[in-house]
Parts: C-alpha cells; structure tokens; sequence
C-alpha cells in the first residue's frame, strides 16, 4: 500500500517537468528561438581591486594619462553588469597612484563629455554608452584602447572603427554563440572552399588558460570539412586538465621565437594593423604545411575573447613567399 | 523545411522497418502507442547497426542510406501482407492524452534551439558532420587526430560511438546539415519511454503498467537535472544550461536503448519468442552503440542473464538468442573502434583489480589533476586530502535523494530490490535487480578508478548523467514489484 503511495507522489513531479518543458519553450519562443545572450546570466566584472593593471600595462608611462570612465550617477537606474561602486573608487584611486588622471562620466550622455582622452572604460552599460558612435569616439581617443569591464560593446563595430576593444568581464553565454566568431566563420567560408586544409598557428605565446579560448573547437564545428590542423591536438582538445597542459606545452616549445611579425600584411577583416597575428613559420612549421597539404594558415592571439583583430587567415603561398 | 523533411523521412524509415522486425501482434500483444515506440527506437537501432556494419567494410553512409530505405520499403509491403489487430492500450484516455502532451512537448523543446550544448555539439554533432560529408568514420577527420608531427586533426574523444551522429547525418543526408532538425529524431528518446515501459509489462497488471508509466514519464531527470535549484532563475533561464537532459547529446539514447532492449527480453522470455530475443540483442548492440558507456551495459546485462540462471526457470534458449543476436550485433561497432585511437578514458586500462583495491582501501583524490592545480593556481581548500571512495560514495548518496532530478526514483528502486526475496521465482525479477544493482556497482567501481579528478567530472553532472541510463530497467522492475504487491493484496 505504502509502496503504491510513494509511486503516486513520484508521479506528481509531472507537474515540475510540465513547468520545465513549458517554461523551455516559452524562454525559446521569447527570442525566436535562437539562443541568445539575453537567457543567460548577466556579464559581471570579478576582479575585486577594480583591474588597474589592465589599464596601466597598456602605457610605457602611464604618468599624465587620462582615463574616461563611463561610469553611472547614484541617482541612475540599476542595469544588469554594472561594476558596483566600491569597485569603481578602488580602481580609480589605483589609477590617481600610477599618475594617470580618471575622469568620471557619471551617467553624463556621451556627446556632452567634454574633451580628449587617451583610453575610456564601460563601467556602467547604459543605452548610450553600448550604443557609443565608435567613429566619433575614436577620435577623441589617443591610445586607440577600449577597456569593457561590462561586456556591453561589440569588439567588431569598435575594431571598425579602429579602436582596441579588450573586454574584462566574465561572461556566461556559451563561447559558440559569440558574434564575432561567427562573423569571422562567414568570412572563412566565403574565402575557402569545402575540402581546403588550414593550419592554426599561434602568433605567440598561449597567454591564458581560460577554456573559452579554445577557437578552434567551434572554428572546427562550423566551417567542416574544411580541415584543421593543430598543435599536438589529442590535449587540446581534450579535458581541461590535458588542455592545461598543453598551453604550457606550447609556449614551452616557443615556435614563434625569431619569426618575423608581418605587420604590413594587409588584414582581412580587422582595422587594427599593429594587431596583425600573422608572422613567419619556422621550417618545421612549413614542414607541418607541406605534409598535411594546407591551403592556408591561420594565424591567432589565444585570448577568452573572440576579437577579429586577434584572428588572419593568409594563404599558403603568401607565407611561403615570405621565408 | 527540407532539412524537416529529411529528419521525418529518416524517422519514418526506422518505424517501417522496426514494425518489421516485430513479431505479429498476435504473437507479442501490443497497442498502437507501444507499437510506434517500440517500431520506432528498435528500427533505428538497426539503423545504427546498419551503417556501422557498412562502415567496418569500407562502404559509406550513401549506401547505408540506400539500403535503408529499400528495407523500409519492403517492410512496408511486408507489413501491409501482415496486417495489424491492436491490443487495447492499458492507459485511459486521459492518461494517453497526458503521456502524449508530455511527449509532445519535450519534442517541441528539444528542437527549440538549435544544438546549444558543448557535448552536443563537439562530441556528437561534429562526428555527425563527418559521417555526412566523408561517408565514413575511418577518415583523417576523426583517426588523423593523432600524426608523427605533432600536428592533427580537431576532434574531441575521437572513439566516441556513432549512434547519435549516424542519426543526425541521415536526418540530413538529403537536405543538408541543420543544427536545429538532426535533433528531432533525438527528440523522441523520453517521449518514448513510458510506452516502451508499458510493452515490456503488458503480461502484468494495467494498475501496474499505468502506474509505471506515468512514473517513468514524471522522473525529471528525463528532461533536466537539478530544476529549480536556483529559483526564479532556472525557470527564466529553463534550457540554456548544460542540466538540459533533452537535445543533441547521447545519455538519452543510452537509456532508451536500454529500455528498449530489457522490454524486449522480458516480453521474449515470457513469451517464449526468439524473434523477440533477437530485436532485444540488437537494441542492446545499439546502446553500446550510443556511448562508451553502453558497452559497459552490455557486460552487465549479458553477466545478469548468466547470474539469473542460479534459481528455477531459466530461459535458456531466448537468452542464447539474445546474447548472440547481441555479439553479432555489436561487431561492427567494435571493429571500428579497433581502428581508432583510443585516447582520454580507457576504462578497460582502468578497471583493474589493483586499481580498484587502490582507490576502495582509501586512496586519495587525485587534487593534483585538478583544474586549478594544472593550471599552476594554488588550491582554494587547504584542508586534508579526501578519499576517492568517499567523495564517490557521497556523490551517489547525494543523487540518491536529489528529488529535483530523480523525484522518489531511487526510493522506489530500493524498495522493489528489496522485494526479490518474494519474487525470487521469477527470471525477469531475478534479471531487472542484477541489471540495477550491477549498473550502479560499475557505475561505482568506474568513478572509483577514473583518472580524472572526481570532483571536477561531478561538476559536469557525473555521476547523474550515468545513472540515468538504468531509469528504464527501474521502471520495468517497478512494474513488477508493484504488480506482485497487488497480487498479494487480492
């Protein structure tokens, strides 16, 4: 009897898979059933210090440097990824120390700012802020430098306008539903035929262990069958723990060292020439080309973040030309 | 509206073809639902069959396709021969209709996105690209992962089974890949279920099958895991997340396959049906077929078939043809994994005896696999180094009462185990208890050895996403167990 009960009230959790399926197909019906970044958590800024580092790496003397933060007044209305206010002090103390003047937007609507700056910081993604005019912006910027410590701008539209976007926050929408890969998977479609063979190349040491960098999974998923060749593919490929292992393999074997960057090389798709990844191969490297019949080489900067600046696909014959 | 087509053309012919393969229903007694998914999953699992067999002799997914579909033609004609008498369904109309908005529904959710899961995307759905633009497995795409160079192929676990992936590049053999329409024959796993439940017990009680089936269909872990552990949020962001159980991956195969291959048997033992111990074997290859895991399953089940021979009624000629059908059956599977790398888990490396003494006489996690101490951070917990077989042991405990994923599941499993000493009579009692308890032991003694770190793999939903293969198994001897409580009650 007891036994027939336990089964009854097993039963009733129907009800919660009937509130799952609906609420799935409701959330899907909700943006067209594409997935979007709008389903999944809010972007957030995690570094407790407010990141000054990030800003004063880029300056070989940050002394006398101003920094626009585009920051929110206390009378603003709360939007999700906004970096909270302690934080925002901290990192503009840290800036005031390292001699680098922080000025403060506070909400102010970007045509109303006043003067030049060398970078600008999103701290605050409000509608005009996200929608900044990149074209008008980049002229009143001299380091040519984004710092997105909201994850609110697109990269694409900032490296259109030939400005640096490097973004900061975590984000936590699944690295295959990034804009900017799929617009650079477009790209290599039109560009490459079907059966074409293309070798990943970094342009330089692997600086980062985040998981999101592995490009060239979803590279791999979208354009196949064009064929893929990478570094010792079996760990980084593999679990987390193998890809750890790899990076540090990689930039322990240093193939990049004495190769000559091709900054002149003109970029596809990026505005951003002093980004160019693209650089000579060593002859193991062209060795590697020769044996698995590449067509073209594509050259990357192994960062969390898709940036087209960080990504050059040349053909093979070009590389060649340039030993 | 193509690729919609390609995917139904491709669920058509694994119902034409799995009617065929059933014996008549004056033979094995079913209705209308049970015969939709029990022709659907069991002709697709000879689908899986097929293309693997054609693969290991060198041939390719066109001919395999071709085949297909002149089989499905002719067991359409054979069926229109044989003729079809319904037996009455056991559910009310009102449960039909709840079983049916159920099953509709986790259909419409599973192709609500496209492929949106890094499993489902990397593991299955890339080998399914391959399968449909190189024909083959045995191609650079997936064996050229390993070279003298150093440099290879991309591809994730490249000896991962084909099953998913034969699915998704036949549903889109003609019309081309789309992320979003190879999921709809994936759609059908748990719609399935309660149905495929509901066959193997026909012979039992309808208060029991009911009973049963309903249940089957409530057990969340069908659809997602741990609904509801983070409020508001979970229902707002319901699907996005890797708990999503419905979609590209291949848990849901295992265990549908499962539930199909132990519904056969028992119906073929109890009515004496070879024809039926042989669709049984092929359902069973065709779980080893889905993932890695699956052959595991199979060892189980063939070890219980051998165990449950201890007591009186011992079925041993549908077993001989069960276990034949199945080794004939898995074959072609086994000799394509011989020709590719076997890289990242290699479980039968693993499950030594010494390995397993290692870990259950209390060897430490290995923290030095984890992903913080790879990557060079220092670790977060300074405190003593736990045991493998307590972070196990507690792991499974945890899942045993997680009501959000399992409801009362496991409760009900412990209980109906618990009711072989009055059943001990019956072979398929005897059989349904070995198959759980001895897939939950290997489950156990897999986790106990893995060379991974356990609490990262637990991050990832191990070990739920491996219990929930034994949900079809739970259900039947729930079935069971509900049906000699019942008679004991009269």
């Amino acid at each position: 009897m007891l036994f027939t009960i336990l089964s009854r009230i097993h039963s009733l959790a129907l009800l919660l898979v009937l509130t799952f399926l609906a609420a799935t197909i409701a959330g899907a019906a909700k943006t067209g059933f594409a997935p979007d970044h709008s389903r999944y958590g809010a972007a957030a800024f995690q570094n407790k210090q407010g990141g000054s580092r990030f800003i004063v790496s880029i300056f070989a003397n940050p002394n006398g440097k101003r920094i626009l933060l585009l920051d929110n007044a206390a009378t603003d209305p709360v939007v999700p990824s906004t970096v909270p206010r302690d934080i925002v002090d901290k990192l503009a103390k840290a800036l005031e120390r390292k001699g680098i003047t922080a000025i403060h937007s506070y909400g102010m609507a970007l045509d109303e700012i006043e003067g030049n700056f060398d970078a600008a910081v999103l701290i605050y993604p409000s509608e005009d802020y996200v929608n900044a005019d990149f074209t008008k912006l980049a002229t009143r910027l001299e380091a040519k430098v984004l710092f997105d410590y909201c994850s609110g701008w697109s990269s694409a539209d900032a490296d259109a306008a030939g400005l640096m976007h490097m973004n900061f926050a975590r984000t936590y929408w699944p690295h295959w539903l990034d804009p900017e890969m799929h617009q650079f998977v477009e790209y290599m479609e039109k560009v490459t035929a079907a059966g074409d063979g293309i070798l990943l190349v970094p342009s330089e040491a692997l600086s980062t262990t985040a998981a999101r960098a592995r490009w060239f999974l979803p590279l791999n998923y979208y354009l196949a069958p064009r064929r893929f060749y990478l570094y010792k593919p079996r760990d980084g490929t593999s679990f987390l723990t193998e890809y750890f292992q790899w990076v540090k393999d990689y930039s322990e074997t240093r193939p990049y060292k004495d190769q000559v960057r091709m900054k002149s090389h003109p970029r596809a798709l990026s505005k951003l020439t002093n980004m160019n990844t693209a650089r000579t191969l060593n002859e193991e490297e062209l060795q590697i080309a020769a044996n698995h019949d590449v067509q073209w080489i594509l050259f990357w900067r192994h960062q969390a973040d898709f940036k087209i600046c960080d990504f050059e696909l040349v053909d093979i014959e070009t590389v060649l030309g340039w030993k | 509206m193509l690729h919609l087509l390609n995917a139904l053309l491709f669920m058509t012919v694994c119902i034409c073809i799995g009617r065929a393969l059933l014996p008549s229903q004056s033979v094995v007694a079913r209705s209308r639902g049970e015969e939709f998914a029990v022709s659907y999953t069991l002709g697709l699992a000879a689908v899986v069959i097929l293309c693997n067999l054609m693969f290991v002799i060198g041939s390719t997914l066109g001919i395999a396709v071709g085949i297909s579909l002149v089989a499905a033609s002719a067991a359409l004609f054979y069926q229109s021969k044989r003729g079809a008498d319904f037996a009455p369904s056991p559910f009310t109309s009102v449960i039909t209709y709840a079983l049916l908005a159920v099953g509709a529904l986790s259909l419409i959710a599973t192709v609500a996105y496209p492929i949106n899961e890094f499993d489902a995307i990397y593991h299955w759905a890339y080998r399914g690209k391959v399968l449909l633009f190189n024909g083959t497995p045995l191609t650079e795409a997936i064996t050229g992962i390993v070279s003298n160079d150093n440099f290879g192929r991309v591809v994730t676990h490249p000896n991962y089974p084909l099953g998913v992936p034969i699915i998704e590049a036949f549903s889109s053999y003609f019309s081309g890949w789309s992320d979003r329409w190879v999921q709809l024959p994936l759609g059908l796993w748990a719609a399935s279920m309660p149905w495929l439940v509901a066959f193997g017990l026909r012979k039992l009680s309808q208060a029991a099958i009911r009973l049963a089936a309903i249940a089957t269909a409530a057990t969340p872990i069908l659809y997602t895991t741990n609904f509801t552990e983070n409020g508001w949020t979970d229902l707002t962001n319901a699907g996005t997340s890797s708990s999503m159980m419905l979609g590209g991956g291949s848990d849901l195969a295992v265990m549908c396959m499962l539930t199909l291959s132990a519904a056969l048997f028992l119906r073929a033992t109890s009515s004496n049906c070879k024809r039926l111990a042989i669709c049984a074997g092929v359902a069973l290859a065709a779980t080893a077929a889905m993932k890695n895991e699956g052959l595991a399953l199979l060892m189980v089940c063939m070890i219980a078939c051998a165990a449950a021979l201890v007591f009186k009624n011992r079925p041993l000629r549908t077993i001989g043809f069960f276990a034949a059908s199945t080794i004939i059956c898995v074959a072609p599977w086994l000799g394509i994994r011989a020709q590719i790398p076997a890289i990242d888990e290699n479980y039968s490396e693993q499950l030594t005896l010494e390995n397993v003494m290692h870990f259950a006489g209390g060897a430490n996690e290995l923290v030095e696999k984890s992903p913080l101490a790879m990557s060079g951070r220092p670790q977060m917990d300074e405190g003593p180094i736990p045991t493998r077989r307590s972070l196990v042991a507690e792991a499974f405990v945890d899942e045993f009462f997680d009501m959000r994923s399992w409801g009362l599941l496991w409760v009900l499993a412990l209980i109906s185990v618990g009711l072989l000493v009055k059943n001990l009579e019956s072979f398929n009692y005897r059989w349904l208890t070995l198959v759980i308890v001895g897939g939950v032991l290997l489950y156990f003694l897999i986790l106990l050895v893995t060379p991974w770190n356990f609490p990262s793999l637990r991050d990832k939903g191990i070990p739920e996403r491996l219990l929930v293969h034994l949900v079809g198994p739970i259900m039947l001897l729930l079935g069971h167990a509900l049906s000699s409580i019942e008679a004991e009650d009269c």
